[in-house]
C-alpha cells in the first residue's frame, strides 16, 4: 500500500517537472540571448516567446480534455489524477502568454492595452478566455470541489466553451496558412464529439440497468 | 510545436560592424581601382554559394553608395534570417533554412503587355546595361517590425526605360516564380494565397527615383531568403509590395491582382503606403520594431508617414490616404 503510494507520488514529481520543461527551454534561450550565444528566439524574441507561449497554452488544454476520451476508450482511469495538474498549467502557460505580452510587446503600456482590448476583437476573446481560466483555477483547490458540489461541476464546464474562445482567437488571427488554427480546431471538435457519444452510451446503459 | 525548427549559426559577435563593413567597401573600390585580380578578391567576393562570375563582376562594378542615411544598419544576421518569404514557408526562420535547395541561376525575366520590349530574358541579358549602386532604405513591413538594409542594384526606371512601356501602360506588375521545385510551401494545401505571389505599383510610382531592383545585400548577392536573384524595394511601402525572385514583368492598363490585397482588402490596400494613421485591424502602425529588438529593450521607434520618404508625396496629392491606404 505504501508502496504504491510512493509510485503514485513519484509519478505526479515527475510529470510535474515534465511540464515545466517548456518554461524551463524558454529560460534557457532567453539565457542564451542575454549571453549573446547562439539562440532560437530571432531578431523579434518578444514576439516568439508570446507565440511559444500561446502554443504551449493549447497543447495543455488539448492534454487536459483528452484525459477523460483516453480514461473511457483506453480505461486508464489513472490518468484521471493528474486532470487538474494538466488544467492548473493551462492556466499558468496562458498566464505567461499574456504576460510575455504584456512585458515585451506592450512594454506595460497601458493606454495600449485598453486600445488593444477595446478595438481588436481577438485580443479581447483571448482576454475573456483567460478570466475564465483563473476562474476555473481559484476553484480547483480539493475544499472548493467539496464546498461548490454541484455547482463545480458546472463551472468547470465551462473548459469548452474557454477552448472554443482559445481557438476562435487563433482564427482570428489567421493570415498566410490555416494550418495551425484548422489543426487545433480539428482537435478541439474529436474532443468535443468523443463527450457527446459517450453521453449517448452512458444514457443508453442507464436505461437498460 | 514550433519551438525547435528555429537554428542559428551566428551570434551577435559575428556580424560585421557598420564602421568595419564600410572599410570593407573602401578596400573593395581600392583594390578595383588598383586592378588587382577578382582572385586576390576572393575573400570579398559574393559569398553567396552558385553566383555566376558575370552576377559577382556586375556586383564589384557598383558605383557606391549613392544615398545618405543616418540610419544605423540592421546587422546582416536579422537581415538574413527574419524574413516573410511564404513560399519557403510562414515562420520568420523558415525561408533561411528552407532555401537550401533553392538555385538563383540560370534566371529568367519574361515582359509582356504594354510595352515595345517584350520576350523571356535571360537575367544577366535584361541587366546588362543597368547601373549597379548601393543604397541604404528603412525597409518597414507591415507586422510592425523594422529593418534598415543596404542593397545593391539599379533604379526600376532605368530598367522601364530600357522596356519601353506604351502609353497605354498605366501600372506594372511583377509576378514571383511559383516553381514547385524551388519553394518547399507552394505546395501547401493550407496556404491562404493563391500562388504565384504578384504585386504592382502605378506607373508614376514605379518610375520614382526611390523605386529599386535589388540584386544583392550587404555587398554581395541576393541570399535566396531575401529574394534572390532579382526584386523590388520600394522603400515608402509596407515590406510586402517589395516582391522577391521576379520571374515576370507585365505593363497593364488596369490596377492590377496583387496578393495580399486580394487575401483580405481591408487588411492590406493596394497603395500599402506606410502610413502611422491608418492602423491595420489587428494592430496599431503607430510604432514599429526596429529590429534586431531585445527582450526589455524593444527598440520600439515611431512609425513616419511614408516611412521617413516624404519626396514621394506628391505621387498621391488630392488622394485620401485613409481610404486608398
Amino acid at each position: 500500500m505504501a508502496k504504491s503510494k510512493l509510485k503514485l507520488r513519484f509519478l505526479w514529481w515527475a510529470l510535474f517537472l515534465v511540464c515545466l520543461i517548456p518554461l524551463l527551454y524558454n529560460v534557457w534561450q532567453i539565457y542564451l540571448l542575454f549571453a549573446g550565444a547562439d539562440h532560437k528566439l530571432g531578431s523579434e524574441p518578444g514576439k516568439e516567446l508570446v507565440d511559444h507561449f500561446g502554443e504551449i497554452t493549447l497543447y495543455f488544454l488539448w492534454f487536459t480534455l483528452a484525459i477523460t476520451p483516453i480514461k473511457k476508450w483506453l480505461g486508464w482511469s489513472k490518468l484521471m489524477k493528474y486532470r487538474r495538474m494538466f488544467g492548473l498549467y493551462v492556466f499558468f502557460y496562458a498566464s505567461l502568454h499574456i504576460l510575455s505580452y504584456c512585458t515585451f510587446l506592450l512594454e506595460w503600456t497601458w493606454f495600449i492595452l485598453k486600445e488593444d482590448i477595446v478595438q481588436r476583437p481577438y485580443i479581447f476573446v483571448g482576454l475573456v478566455a483567460w478570466i475564465g481560466l483563473l476562474v476555473l483555477t481559484v476553484t480547483s483547490p480539493k475544499w472548493m470541489v467539496k464546498k461548490l458540489k454541484k455547482k463545480w461541476v458546472i463551472i468547470h464546464k465551462f473548459i469548452y466553451l474557454i477552448a472554443i474562445l482559445v481557438v476562435v482567437h487563433e482564427w482570428m488571427q489567421l493570415r498566410a496558412s490555416f494550418y495551425d488554427p484548422l489543426l487545433h480546431a480539428v482537435i478541439l471538435t474529436v474532443l468535443l464529439c468523443s463527450r457527446f457519444s459517450f453521453l449517448k452510451k452512458f444514457k443508453k446503459q442507464a436505461r437498460i440497468s | 510545436m514550433r519551438i525547435l525548427k528555429y537554428k542559428t549559426d551566428l551570434s551577435e559577435n559575428d556580424v560585421t560592424p557598420k564602421e568595419i563593413f564600410m572599410k570593407r567597401r573602401e578596400f573593395m573600390v581600392g583594390s578595383i581601382a588598383l586592378g588587382a585580380s577578382l582572385k586576390a578578391l576572393s575573400v570579398d567576393s559574393p559569398k553567396i554559394e552558385g553566383t555566376p562570375k558575370w552576377m559577382q563582376d556586375k556586383i564589384l562594378s557598383s558605383k557606391g553608395m549613392t544615398n545618405k542615411s543616418d540610419d544605423k544598419l540592421t546587422p546582416l544576421h536579422d537581415v538574413t534570417s527574419h524574413n516573410n518569404f511564404y513560399e519557403f514557408g510562414t515562420h520568420k526562420a523558415a525561408p533561411k533554412l528552407k532555401s537550401g535547395g533553392f538555385k538563383a541561376f540560370p534566371w529568367e525575366v519574361k515582359v509582356s503587355g504594354e510595352c515595345a520590349v517584350t520576350g523571356t530574358f535571360d537575367l544577366e541579358d535584361l541587366i546588362k546595361e543597368m547601373m549597379i549602386e548601393e543604397r541604404i532604405y528603412r525597409l518597414r513591413c507591415v507586422e510592425g517590425w523594422s529593418m534598415v538594409i543596404p542593397w545593391m542594384g539599379f533604379s526600376l526606371a532605368s530598367l522601364i526605360k530600357k522596356l519601353q512601356p506604351t502609353s497605354n501602360a498605366k501600372y506594372i506588375q511583377f509576378v514571383t516564380s511559383d516553381d514547385k521545385e524551388q519553394f518547399p510551401a507552394i505546395g501547401s494545401r493550407f496556404s491562404t494565397i493563391d500562388w504565384p505571389y504578384r504585386e504592382g505599383l502605378r506607373m508614376d510610382e514605379a518610375m520614382h527615383d526611390l523605386s529599386f531592383m535589388a540584386i544583392g545585400l550587404y555587398g554581395d548577392a541576393l541570399p535566396a531568403q531575401n529574394g534572390a536573384p532579382l526584386r523590388l524595394v520600394v522603400p515608402w511601402k509596407y515590406g510586402f509590395k517589395s516582391i522577391k525572385s521576379i520571374v515576370e514583368i507585365r505593363f497593364v492598363e488596369e490596377q492590377p491582382y496583387t496578393t495580399w490585397n486580394a487575401i483580405s482588402d481591408k487588411e492590406y490596400g493596394f497603395y500599402a503606403n506606410v502610413n502611422p494613421q491608418v492602423d491595420h485591424p489587428r494592430w496599431s502602425q503607430a510604432t514599429e520594431k526596429r529590429l534586431p529588438s531585445g527582450l526589455f529593450s524593444s527598440n520600439r521607434i515611431e512609425t513616419k508617414m511614408f516611412n521617413g520618404y516624404p519626396q514621394v508625396a506628391g505621387l498621391y496629392k488630392g488622394m485620401d490616404l485613409k481610404k486608398y491606404f
